[in-house]
C-alpha cells in the first residue's frame, strides 16, 4: 500500500511538472505569435501611407515608414524597455524602480538575451517592441511628403522609446503612479498608445507645416488625394487585423511566476478579463465605427479609419464594456472623425491622414468613455478600498497623455526645425521626393486616371 | 568573444545566459550595445548626407515632374 502510495505521489508530481512545462510553453507561445499579428499593422501601415501618398511620393513614404519600425526595435531595447521598468513613480525613477529597471530590462546585463529558464523577457520585449513601432507607424502617416528622413527617425526614437514608454510606465503597469493614485484605466492604450502618438503628430505638424498646395491664399483646403484608395482601405483592414494581436498581448496569462492569478487571464493592472470579452467588444466597436462613418461621409476612406476610430474609441474598456455598449461608443467615434479632420484644417493643420483625429482626438475619447461609462471598477487587484476608476481619474490621464504627446513633438521638431532640418527642400518636395532621393519607381509603366468620384 | 563552456549540460540543468560572451562580466554586452548604437547612428549620418545632397541637386537642377 505505501508503495503504492508513493507511486501515485511520484505521479502526481510528475504531472504537475509536465503541466508546468506546458503552461510555460503556452505563455511563451501566446505572447510569441502576438508579434508576427503585430507586424499585421505595420503591413497594414504601410499600405495606408502609401496609398495615401501622391504618385510622386510613394517610395519615400514607404522608406520612411519602413525605417519606423526598423529604428523603433533597437531602440526599445537600449532605452524603452528599461524606462517602462524604471519611471513608474513618477518624472523620476525611484532608487527601487530603478532597480526594478535593472533587474528585468538592463540591455548590459544577461537578462536581455538568450537565457534557458526565462521564457517570457524576450517575447514580452518582442511585444512592447511592436507596440513602440506602433506609435511611430500612427505619427508617420501624418507627415508624409515633407519630412526629412533623419528628422522622422529622430523623432520616431523620441516618441517610439520614451515619449510613449513613459506613459506605458504611469499609466499602463499595476505600480504607475496615474493607476495607483487616481485608479487611471487603459486596457487596450487608447491613451497611452494612440492619444500620445496622434497628439505628438500634431506637435510636429505645427513646426512642418501643410504640404504645398494643400491651404490656399484665403485659408481654405485642398483635398490632395493619395494615389490608391484601395491600397488605402487594405491597410487600413490590416490594421484592423493586426490590432487582434496587439490587445492580445495586452493580457497576463495565468500560472506563471509573473501571472496574476493561477487560472484567470488579467489585464496588465491585475484585473480579471476573458479573450471572449475582447471578442464580443473589439468586433462591436469596430462594426459601431464604420456604420458610424458611412452614415456620416459615406466615404470608404473615412468608413475604414472609423473601423480603427471605433476600436479606439472602446480600447480603454475593452475588457468592460457591454457589446452593445461597445458598439455605441465606436458608433461616437465615428461620428466624430471628419468634424475632428475638418477643424484641424481650419486651423491649417495638414494632418494627410487624419492621424491626430484617428489616434489622438478619438484616444482621449476612448480614456474619457472609461470615466464617463465606466466608474467605481476597482482599478487594481485587491480587497476593499483599492483605488477605483473614475472621471476624475481618466480626466488626469487623458490631461497626461495628452501633454506627453504634444509636448515632445512640438519641442524636438521645433529643434529639428530651427537647425533647418525638418523639412525636405522645396524643390524636392514640387519635384517628388521619389525622383529626387529613390533609386528605383514604383510604378515604371505609369498608372491609368479613375473615374471621377460620384459627390 | 565565443562560448565559455563545452558542453550544454549544466546550461540545460541549471540554465541561464549562453550568448558569447556570457557569463564573462558586463564588457561582452555593453560592447556589443555601443557597437549597435554606433552602427544606427553611422546611417543616419550617411542618410543625411545623401538626403542633403538630393534636395542640393533637386534646388539646382529646378526637377519638375
Amino acid at each position: 500500500m505505501e508503495e503504492q502510495l508513493a507511486a501515485l505521489v511520484a505521479e502526481v508530481e510528475s504531472l504537475k511538472a509536465a503541466a508546468a512545462v506546458t503552461n510555460t510553453m503556452f505563455a511563451e507561445t501566446y505572447y510569441y505569435v502576438t508579434i508576427p499579428l503585430m507586424i499585421l499593422i505595420h503591413v497594414g501601415f504601410l499600405g495606408y501611407e502609401m496609398g495615401a501618398t501622391r504618385q510622386k511620393n510613394v517610395l519615400a513614404s514607404g522608406i520612411k515608414n519602413i525605417l519606423a519600425f526598423a529604428f523603433c526595435v533597437p531602440g526599445f531595447y537600449w532605452v524603452g524597455w528599461f524606462v517602462y521598468w524604471a519611471w513608474t513613480p513618477g518624472l523620476l525613477p525611484t532608487a527601487e524602480s530603478w532597480e526594478a529597471g535593472m533587474a528585468a530590462a538592463n540591455p548590459v546585463g544577461e537578462v536581455m538575451g538568450p537565457f534557458l529558464g526565462d521564457n517570457a523577457t524576450g517575447v514580452f520585449w518582442g511585444a512592447f517592441a511592436m507596440f513602440a513601432a506602433t506609435t511611430a507607424s500612427i505619427m508617420s502617416g501624418a507627415v508624409i511628403e515633407r519630412i526629412r528622413i533623419v528628422a522622422f527617425v529622430i523623432l520616431a526614437f523620441v516618441l517610439g522609446s520614451i515619449a510613449w514608454v513613459v506613459a506605458a510606465a504611469w499609466g499602463w503597469s499595476a505600480s504607475g503612479w496615474l493607476v495607483t493614485n487616481w485608479g487611471y484605466h487603459d486596457f487596450g492604450a487608447a491613451g497611452l498608445v494612440h492619444a500620445v502618438a496622434g497628439f505628438f503628430a500634431l506637435g510636429i505638424l505645427i513646426n512642418l507645416g501643410p504640404r504645398i498646395g494643400k491651404f490656399n491664399a484665403d485659408g481654405t483646403a485642398n483635398h490632395l488625394a493619395g494615389h490608391s484608395l484601395p491600397i488605402v482601405l487594405i491597410g487600413l483592414m490590416l490594421i484592423i487585423a493586426g490590432f487582434w494581436g496587439f490587445l492580445m498581448a495586452c493580457v497576463v496569462v495565468p500560472g506563471e511566476g509573473w501571472s496574476w492569478y493561477s487560472g484567470t487571464l488579467a489585464t496588465i493592472y491585475g484585473t480579471p478579463i476573458t479573450l471572449s470579452a475582447l471578442a464580443f467588444n473589439i468586433l462591436m466597436g469596430f462594426a459601431g465605427g464604420i456604420i458610424s462613418a458611412w452614415m456620416f461621409t459615406r466615404d470608404p476612406f473615412w468608413m475604414m479609419s472609423g473601423a480603427l476610430g471605433g476600436i479606439i474609441s472602446c480600447a480603454s474598456g475593452l475588457d468592460l464594456w457591454h457589446p452593445a455598449q461597445a458598439f455605441a461608443i465606436g458608433f461616437i467615434g465615428g461620428a466624430m472623425l471628419k468634424p475632428g479632420y475638418t477643424l484641424l484644417e481650419k486651423l491649417g493643420i495638414d494632418d494627410a491622414v487624419g492621424a491626430v483625429t484617428v489616434h489622438g482626438t478619438l484616444g482621449l475619447w476612448g480614456v474619457m468613455a472609461v470615466g464617463i461609462f465606466a466608474t467605481g471598477y476597482p482599478a487594481l487587484q485587491g480587497g476593499p478600498g483599492v483605488v477605483t476608476t473614475s472621471f476624475g481619474g481618466q480626466l488626469v490621464g487623458a490631461i497626461v497623455m495628452l501633454l506627453l504627446g504634444l509636448v515632445p513633438g512640438y519641442v524636438i521638431s521645433l529643434i529639428l526645425k530651427m537647425m533647418g532640418v525638418l523639412r525636405v527642400s522645396e524643390g524636392a518636395e514640387r519635384a517628388g521626393l521619389d525622383p529626387t532621393k529613390v533609386p528605383s519607381q514604383a510604378y515604371p509603366e505609369g498608372i491609368a486616371p479613375s473615374a471621377s468620384p460620384a459627390e | 568573444m565565443g562560448s565559455i563552456f563545452d558542453t550544454w549540460n549544466d546550461v540545460v540543468a541549471h540554465g541561464g545566459a549562453y550568448y558569447p560572451g556570457a557569463g564573462g562580466g558586463r564588457g561582452a554586452e555593453l560592447t556589443w550595445v555601443l557597437i549597435s548604437i554606433v552602427m544606427c547612428l553611422a546611417a543616419l549620418w550617411v542618410g543625411g548626407r545623401h538626403e542633403n545632397d538630393a534636395y542640393r541637386r533637386a534646388g539646382a537642377d529646378n526637377l519638375e515632374p
